[in-house]
This record gives structure tokens, sequence and C-alpha cells, in this order.
């Protein structure tokens, strides 16, 4: 970090003419923004460091004021929940979300916006078919697919009925589908040191339904800053439209593919409202993610004090997420306006 | 502009398959309409067929008044028009420190801020609980409002200072400068000529902090209670309640989807064009 | 490049800023939740209380009944507010999935309701952070005057203290059908567990109906068919063991139960009982004509029309047998839940919160619902006329005969009943009992340690 703070006093040395010094003014300015920030972030995002290292229950909260009540256990809640199997079981779901939401995701949005691309007429209205879901709340996108996947009037039931695929068991290999019960069990893939319930699933389309926009804006943008004569070229060497998209359109994107997949995962890292209203985490525990079991942990496990480990799980969620984003951040810090 | 259309013949198969794929892409919406907007014996067997079919506001109805949704809307719009006012305040102030001027603890803070971008809002969500009964706005009619506001603004301003700063950045040296000359102090620059420059920077971001705040379900369902909660929550809790009222909640879940829809549609392009400053939240 | 040469200090004195804001907001705030009991605006001298025209003010109420129960409760509301005018009762309700939470919620944020609805678990919980209302008082009165047993009076108390009243009994594992489809399917009554087994292959065998619909989906129901499955085949001193943490969840008694309710969940259970909800399930017998039976509780005699069409009616077209003890030896033990209520020790209105909540466990306010059907009152001096079906009055002779065991996760609460209602969806799923048993353990030791 330490690092990151001298590359922007660096920079900012260096455009020295840019800002000028602000003296009494620039902390009238700033001053609302850091107050607000310093109370209602710092000093929350502080203390729920400060007390995962106490043990305490939601209804007898920590608090740094008063001693008397603490409880201090150390790395104690850190050692709980990582040798908790409740808490890697949510740790695998949300590495599944980690692995097939980006994934999903950016690839029909690189689709999508690639074959909207080589279209002229009606660009505009099928972009927007696939960008409007990104207003709807992840909430409401969950209650449309409950609906979708209903077993009575769900389309989803009703169009496998039509090809008598509704409640088929396909077994190919270590897949077994089951095409039914799409919020409970809809099948299971064998992945030897476990069994994946493809209930996740579930929660996951909802999401790829409701973010994919975002990455065909960002591959849009991307694809208008092809130059042309890149396009030429290839195709007066012959290429076909494969050939083309994928020797010279999908290297061109890359940077786009970066950011787009850099943030899915973030959103995956952190993923809570769609599946607290598709599953709830269930079947039992099969798609709980980290998300879910921390606020079980501060909420509804109130026989023994866990609001310790919900917080602990907070603070290593944060970690994982700032480590494994940290060259995004640092690209943005790069942006940062001198 | 497509440079292979002209060129290369075939575009049929791909206009079929995106064509295709938009039909599905809009089964979850027609799943919902219908669902709203028919009686629920309507839709028990299949919302597709269509002989016969009623339309009806009588789910917008048990929505808005006995699901209690009509005041949790209101909730949301409280929460959310006067966060996104707080948020774009605050954070063109500061953008504009930022941008224009330099103090001391300039880089740590929008180090501080940035980050907020990628660390969960689960990072500060447990404390807040006692924080707010600590701080008064657990209690009372409007003092939960105000907390919420608070926290959303804490948690846009990182957003709000990347993405409007970055629009502040792109007014012209020549401006500002001239501006100085005329004699204009800092609050002058700031209030004649910026602002106004950046507004489309300004009112894209608006828009993202909208939706955004608007959309939210963790902080509603964590700090608020029933009085004060806002329509995702009440969404939320209509579902886990397995009650088969589907109709109920699809006309609640269109009144959660409406405002930041027709947000979106009125203000299309600058949406876009803030989205494009960097990633989403 | 020039520093600080302004007047305003520099960004470092943020903190101290803070603090200042921070010391000038609590002020106003209340002081630490629970740990100093009593010294937050509750009133010291009980004025006139008991004497109906004196209590005036709001009083809160979270509870969990939607639809047709919502609406009983309502009217049970109505008659406190005909005796009070001068109170308003409002009432809340949450999703019952989500009650534990929520009340943890509003309680830790510092809002508590001044009445909510609890289970022996959460009294628990709430009760060891000093933040229900004692009600011994109204306690001694029961007693005395036979309205309640001492047994009710524990399972309301923590480290005996009574900190909850009864209001809504229920008794579990009961076996509802349709009464034509029962002669349909030429079905003699059941005498004993093998006789049952053997109605239920028959069934299965003749395919036009599933043997049970279940609604596993709300993470409630599987507990209602394991506590029944428990404390018919192991027994209730098991059962009450593994309540006060006295038996292992490993004992062969209990492995025993949960074995046979695995086998009988493979059996007869329908494939997509994890995806549908309570609601589903109880019209898939009474009026979808897609299942025989449903094991559930005694509120389903009013739910029943109310979901699944008004022209059902309770005492000509459906009903039910109690399942049979898959041991003979345990044949009389039921397995009962029912609804407690607490008062919020903070409530701003302490007379009228204390008032209603005595008002609910009071003969009185419990015929008003025991007359809609669906209910049993827990209340002893409850007159038997009010149960309008014949299916209540059955139900309610059962809730007092025999040795009756409390609803074992509502009981325990916490993350234990957590774990229990998400092992046992996956127990549904898998089949797998070892599994079920070795997380119950754990969890078990992790909660109470050993």
């Amino acid at each position: 970090m330490a690092g990151v703070i001298r590359a922007v006093g660096r920079a900012r040395a260096r455009g020295e003419g840019r800002a000028r010094p602000g003296g009494t003014i620039a902390y009238l300015f700033v001053l609302p923004a850091a107050l607000v920030f310093a109370l209602f972030y710092l000093w929350p995002a502080l203390n729920t460091v400060l007390s995962s290292f106490f043990t305490w229950s939601i209804l007898a909260p920590w608090q740094l004021a008063d001693p008397a009540t603490w409880q201090f256990a150390g790395l104690g809640n850190y050692v709980e929940v990582l040798t908790d199997g409740r808490f890697w079981n949510a740790a695998f779901n949300t590495a599944i979300w980690l692995v097939l939401f980006p994934i999903i995701a950016t690839v029909l949005s690189l689709a999508i916006a690639i074959g909207i691309w080589e279209i002229s007429r009606g660009a505009r209205a099928l972009r927007t078919v696939f960008v409007l879901p990104m207003t709807v709340s992840l909430t409401a996108a969950g209650v449309l697919w409950v609906l979708v996947f209903n077993p009575d009037f769900g389309v989803l039931p009703a169009a496998l009925g039509v090809f008598g695929l509704d409640g088929a068991n396909i077994d190919i290999g270590p897949l077994h589908l089951r095409l039914s019960e799409w919020l409970s069990n809809p099948g299971t893939l064998e992945l030897g040191f476990a069994t994946v319930n493809l209930v996740n699933l579930s929660a996951i389309m909802p999401a790829v339904w409701a973010l994919t926009g975002f990455g065909v804006i960002s591959f849009t943008a991307g694809l208008t800053a092809i130059s042309p004569e890149l396009i030429e070229a290839a195709r007066l060497d012959g290429a076909n439209r494969f050939q083309i998209a994928r020797h010279v359109v999908v290297p061109q994107l890359r940077g786009a593919m970066v950011i787009v997949a850099v943030v899915f995962v973030i959103y995956a890292l952190r993923t809570f409202d769609v599946v607290w209203v598709t599953t709830q985490g269930g079947p039992g525990t099969d798609s709980e993610v980290v998300a879910i079991l921390l606020w079980r942990e501060a909420l509804a496990f109130f026989d023994s004090p866990s609001a310790g480990q919900a917080t602990a799980i907070a603070v290593l969620l944060s970690a994982v997420m700032v480590i494994g984003a940290y060259p995004y951040l640092r690209s943005l810090l790069r942006e940062a306006p001198e | 502009m497509s440079g292979l259309r002209r060129s290369i013949g075939g575009v049929w198969w791909i206009y079929l398959l995106l064509v295709l794929f938009s039909i599905l892409w809009l089964v979850p919406v027609m799943t919902v309409l219908m669902t709203a907007f028919r009686p629920l014996s309507e839709i028990r067997d299949g919302w597709w067929n269509l002989a016969g079919a009623t339309f009806t506001l009588d789910n917008f109805v048990g929505a808005w008044s006995e699901a209690e949704l009509g005041s949790k809307a209101i909730n949301s719009a409280i929460i959310t028009g006067f966060s996104v006012a707080a948020t774009v305040t605050v954070g063109a102030l500061a953008s504009y420190a930022f941008v224009r001027l330099r103090f001391t603890g300039r880089g740590l803070l929008y180090f501080l801020l940035i980050s907020t971008m990628i660390v969960p809002v689960q990072i500060i969500l447990i404390p807040l609980l006692p924080w707010f009964r600590t701080l008064g706005f657990a209690d009372g009619t409007w003092q939960p409002f105000l907390g919420m506001v608070l926290v959303h603004t804490a948690f846009g301003l990182g957003w709000a200072v990347f993405m409007m700063g970055s629009f502040m950045a792109g007014v012209p040296r020549e401006l500002t400068e001239a501006g100085q000359i005329d004699g204009a102090g800092h609050w002058g620059i700031f209030s004649r000529i910026i602002l106004p420059l950046a507004l489309p920077g300004i009112v894209s971001f608006a828009i993202i902090d909208f939706v955004f705040v608007w959309n939210d379900l963790l902080l509603g369902l964590t700090l608020l209670d029933a009085d004060h909660a806002p329509l995702t929550v009440g969404i939320a809790n209509l579902q886990s309640a397995h009650l088969a009222q589907q109709d109920v909640i699809s006309a609640g879940a269109l009144l959660a989807i409406l405002p930041p829809l027709a947000l979106f549609v009125a203000l299309n392009r600058y949406y876009v064009r803030g989205l494009f400053s960097g990633g989403v939240k | 490049m020039a520093r600080g040469t302004s007047a305003l200090p520099s960004w470092k004195a943020l903190p101290a800023i803070l603090l200042l804001v921070i010391t000038a907001c609590t002020g106003g705030g209340e002081a630490s939740p629970g740990a100093d009991g009593g010294a937050n605006g509750e009133s010291d001298a009980p004025t006139e209380s008991g004497d109906g025209g004196g209590l005036s003010g709001s009083v809160t109420v979270v509870h969990a009944w939607a639809g047709a129960e919502g609406e009983a409760f309502q009217s049970v509301v109505d008659g406190f507010t005909e005796a009070n005018p001068d109170v308003q009762v409002e009432l809340r309700q949450v999703p019952f999935d989500d009650l534990n939470s929520q009340v943890i919620q509003q309680f830790a944020a510092g809002t508590p309701p001044d009445v909510v609805s609890t289970l022996p678990g959460l009294i628990h919980s709430l009760a060891a952070q000093d933040l229900l209302m004692p009600l011994d008082d109204v306690w001694d009165g029961w007693v005395e005057s036979g309205e309640y047993s001492e047994a009710f009076r524990t399972i309301a108390s923590h480290e005996g203290t009574a900190y909850g009243v009864f209001f809504k009994g229920n008794i579990n594992g009961l076996i509802w059908h349709r009464n034509d489809v029962m002669e349909e399917l030429a079905i003699a009554a059941t005498e004993g567990w093998d006789d049952f087994i053997a109605m239920l292959d028959e069934i299965q065998a003749d395919g036009t109906y599933d043997p049970f619909a279940v609604g596993a989906a709300d993470v409630w129901v599987p507990t209602q068919w394991s506590d029944t499955f428990l404390a018919k085949t192991a027994g209730a001193e098991v059962f009450n063991g593994l309540i006060d943490g006295s038996v292992a969840w490993d004992d062969p008694a209990v492995v025993e139960a949960y074995t046979e309710l695995r086998d009988f969940i493979q059996g007869y259970w329908p494939d997509d009982a994890l995806d549908v909800g309570f609601t589903d399930a109880n019209c898939a017998w009474a009026s979808q004509g897609e299942a025989a039976f449903q094991n559930q509780g005694a509120f389903v005699n009013l739910t029943t029309p109310a979901n699944c069409g008004e022209d059902l009616d309770p005492e000509s077209d459906y009903t039910f047998f109690e399942m049979p003890a898959p041991n003979d030896e345990f044949s009389d033990v039921h397995f009962v839940s029912g609804d407690l209520f607490s008062v919020a020790k903070d409530t701003d209105n302490p007379d009228a919160a204390k008032a209603f909540a005595a008002y609910l466990g009071s003969a009185d306010a419990q015929a008003v619902w025991a007359e809609l059907g669906g209910f049993i009152a827990p209340n002893a001096t409850t007159d038997p006329s009010v149960y309008p079906t014949e299916n209540d009055r059955k139900a309610a002779e059962l809730f007092t005969s025999g040795t009756a065991v409390y609803d074992l996760d509502d009981a325990i609460g916490g993350e234990i009943q957590s774990v229990e209602r998400e092992q046992l969806a996956a127990l549904i799923a898998s089949g797998d009992v070892d599994a079920f048993i070795q997380a119950m353990v754990e969890v078990d030791e992790r909660v109470r340690g050993e």
C-alpha cells in the first residue's frame, strides 16, 4: 500500500502545476465527504476488524469504549472459522460462483456484443434488450427467475416438457442432470473430492441475466475502438467472419475482457441478494455462499456468541477481494485525476 | 460501425441467433408482466395460454396495501432520493478538491475511497447495527432514514469521486485558468465553470447511484425495521414466506423495477457513458 | 508544496473532530444494550396495571402468521382493543422462516417490538441478555387457578424465571387426508405401524395418488416429520434429553429414529418434496388430488379452506388420524408445539404490553381463535365447546392426553436449530444418516461445549 501512495505522490509531483495548493478551501470542500466517510465507513470497517478478535454476540455487541465487556479471543475466531466445515462449504459454493459466473457472463456478453456489432439494423434495439436488466435489482431478478423455475407455470419446465425433457434424468459422465426441482436439486456433478449440487446454477442464472449487459456495453465500446483498417486488411487476406472475429477482434478486446471479468469476479465474491431470494442458501447449505453464512453467523445463530466469527469472515472476504483485485485497484488509482 | 456485413454475406443467421436469444432474454420480463397483470387463477396453467386472458390491476392494489409494499416503495424513494442528493453534493465537492487542489492526506484519502469500490459492504455491515443504536439512528420516524442516507453516501463516495473526478479532470485547464485570471476563487470556479461542464458526468453518476441504492438489499435488511424497510426487503420477505402469492410478488417486483428502468430509458446515454468511466459496483 | 500555513488544522486533526462529533451525538442516544438493566426509560411504578380502562398508548406486536392465520390473530387482537379502547395494537408480520433472525435484529438494533412472538430457544437467548420482561406474577396466578401446569411454565422459562406466555397450541404428527380419497382407496383405519406401512404400500402400488405431499421447501416442514419420528421411536426421555443436552445426538436411540425417518422418506415421499412449499403441499392433497396424505399440525384445519378453496368443509371433507408409532412403546407420546409471546424489557409501554401478553395467555383470547378452527388452546380452562369442528376437538384432546414433548428445534433455537433444519434438507436429498448425525454432534459440541 505504501508503494501505491508513493506512486500517487510521485505522479502528483510530476504534475506539479496541475493542482493548486488548497489551503483552507481545500479542506472545506473535502470535509463533508471525509466526515461522512470516516463516521460511516472507516470507523465501522475498523470496528469490524477489531471486533473480529473478540467473542461477542450481536445482542451484546463489542464496544471500543467499554473494555469491561471485552472478551478477547485473539485469533480464536479466525481459527474457528477456518476449521469450520460449514465455512468451507460456503467457500466452495462461492468458488463455484467465482468460476462459473464470470466465465458464463463474459463469454455470453462477448458473443452478444460481437454479434450485434456485425449487424446493422436493430443493433440498438437488440442491445437494449440485453442491457436493460441491469437496472433490475438482483432481488427482483431472483424473484423473476423463481417464477420461471416454477414447476407448475414456469417457462423452463414447460419448455422442457414440450421436448419431453422435464424431469428427465440425463447422465453424462460425472454430470447427473435431473432437469427438475430447479430450486433444490436440478442435478449434481461428481468432482471426485466433492459433489457439486447444481442448484448453485439456479442462483447464477438470474445474475447472468441481470449483469451480462455490463459486458455487452463494455465490449461494444471496445469494438467501436477497433480500427476498420485492421478488419479490412484481414478481409483482404481472405479471412471469413469467424476468423476475423477470432484473430483480430477478440485480441483487441483483451483489455475490456479483463476489466469485465474482474468486475464479475468481484460481484461473484460478495453475492447475497440473488441467492437469498432464490434458494436462501438451500437446500440445507448446498448453495450457501459466504455472504449468507456471514449474515447468519451475525443474526441467526444466537445460542452462542458468533458475531465475532461473522466479522472474521467479513475481514477474510475483504482481504481476499483486495488481494485478488489488487492489480485492478492499482489501475483504478493510476487513473486518478491529477 | 460493423465493418463486416457489407463485405461478407451471411449475416442472417447471426440475426436469427440474436433475435432468438433476445426473445429468451425477455422471458423473465414477460413472465412477470403476465403474472402481475393477470389474475393468479389464469396463470396457474401457464401464462402463455392467452385465450381468455384478462387484465387486472388487483395484484398491484394487493401489493401496495395488503402486502404493504406501498409504504415500502415510499421508504425506498425517500432513502434513494436523499442518498443520491447527498452523495452527489458531497461527492462533487470532494471530487473538485481531489482534482484541482492539493492538501495533506489527499493521496491516502483517495486510496481509501477508491478501495471501497472493491471491498464488499460486509466490511461495515455488522458493527453498523450497534453503531446506529449509539448514534440514535435506530429509533424514530426520520432518524433511521438519516442513518441509511449517511451510510449509502459513505459507501457511494468512492464511486462518486472516481467518476465525477474523471469528468472534472476533463474540463480544459484554459477555462479554469481564465476563471482564475478573472479573480474567481475556488468556489467560483467550482460552481460556475467546473459544475456546468462536468454535468454529464454528474448526471451519469447520479443515475448509477440511484440504481444502486434503490436496488440495495443487505443494508436495508440488516439495519432497518419494518416501518422503514425499502421495497427490496419487502419483496424478499414476501418471497421467503413461500405463500404461493406469485401475483402479488410479481406486482411488487414490477414496482421495484420500474423507477430505475424509467430513469435508464429516459437518460440512457448518460448511464452508458457513466459506466464507461470504470467498472460497475 | 506549501504545507500547513493555513489556520485550519491539517487532516490529522480529523480524528479529534470526529471524537467531538461522536460524543455529541451519543449524548442523546441509548446506553449500551442490556448490560445495565432497566435504566432506559422504563417506568418503575406500575400504575393501575390490570385495570383495563386505565391502559393506553400503543403496543407493537411482531408475529409470523400470514393469510388466514393472520386474520385469525387479528380477531384475537380485536378482542383486546375492544376491552381497552385506548390502546392501539400494531401488528407486524415477518416470514416464519426468518422469525429468529428478524427478532434478533430488532433487539440488537435496540428497537424491539413491545410484544414479540417467541419460541423457547429464542426466549433463552433473549432472557440471557436480560432483554425480556419477567412474567412470574402472571404465571403465579395461572398456575394457582389451574389454567396452566408447571410443565408449561418450565417451557416458557429461562433459569427459573418465566419470560413467555403460551398462546397457540398445536399438535403435530397428524396425517391429514380427504374423506373421499380414503373411501376411494378403500382403506380401513390403521392400527399400529405395520398396518400403516402396508396401507402406504398399497397406495403406492395403486399409483393414483402419491402417498404424501410434503412442503419441504419451507425449512420448518421437515422438522415436523423428524420430531414425530423421534418422539414415537425414541420416546419422551430421549427427546427431552436432546433438548437439555443430556442425550447425545449419536445415541443409538436417536440414530435409530433418524434412520427410520430416512427409510420412510425414501420409501414414501414425493421426489419434489424440497421444491414444494407448505401451501402448495396443503392443496396437493386437499384440492388438487395429487396426494393422499400430508403429515402436519392441527393448524391445517384452518389453512386448508383458506388456501385451497373455501368450499372445503373441515367437518365432512377432510380429517386426520395420528401417525402410529414405529415403536409401540411410545404410541402415547405426542409431539406438540406452540407459539409463545414475550414482552421486551425496554418497552415504552410496559403496562399495556404486559396486559396484552397476559390477555394472550387467557382462555378468552384463545377462545376467539379456537372458534375459527385450526387452533388448540393451551389454557386448560378453555371451554371445550369452542372448538367448531370435530377435527379441532380431536386435536385438542390429543394435546392434553398422554405424554407431550415440545417441538425440538424450537426449544433449542439458534445455531443448532439452523443446522438441524439445513441438515434435514441434506438428509432428504442424500439419505445419509451418518452425515446428519455427525453434523449435529459437531454443532452440539460447538455450541454447548463438551
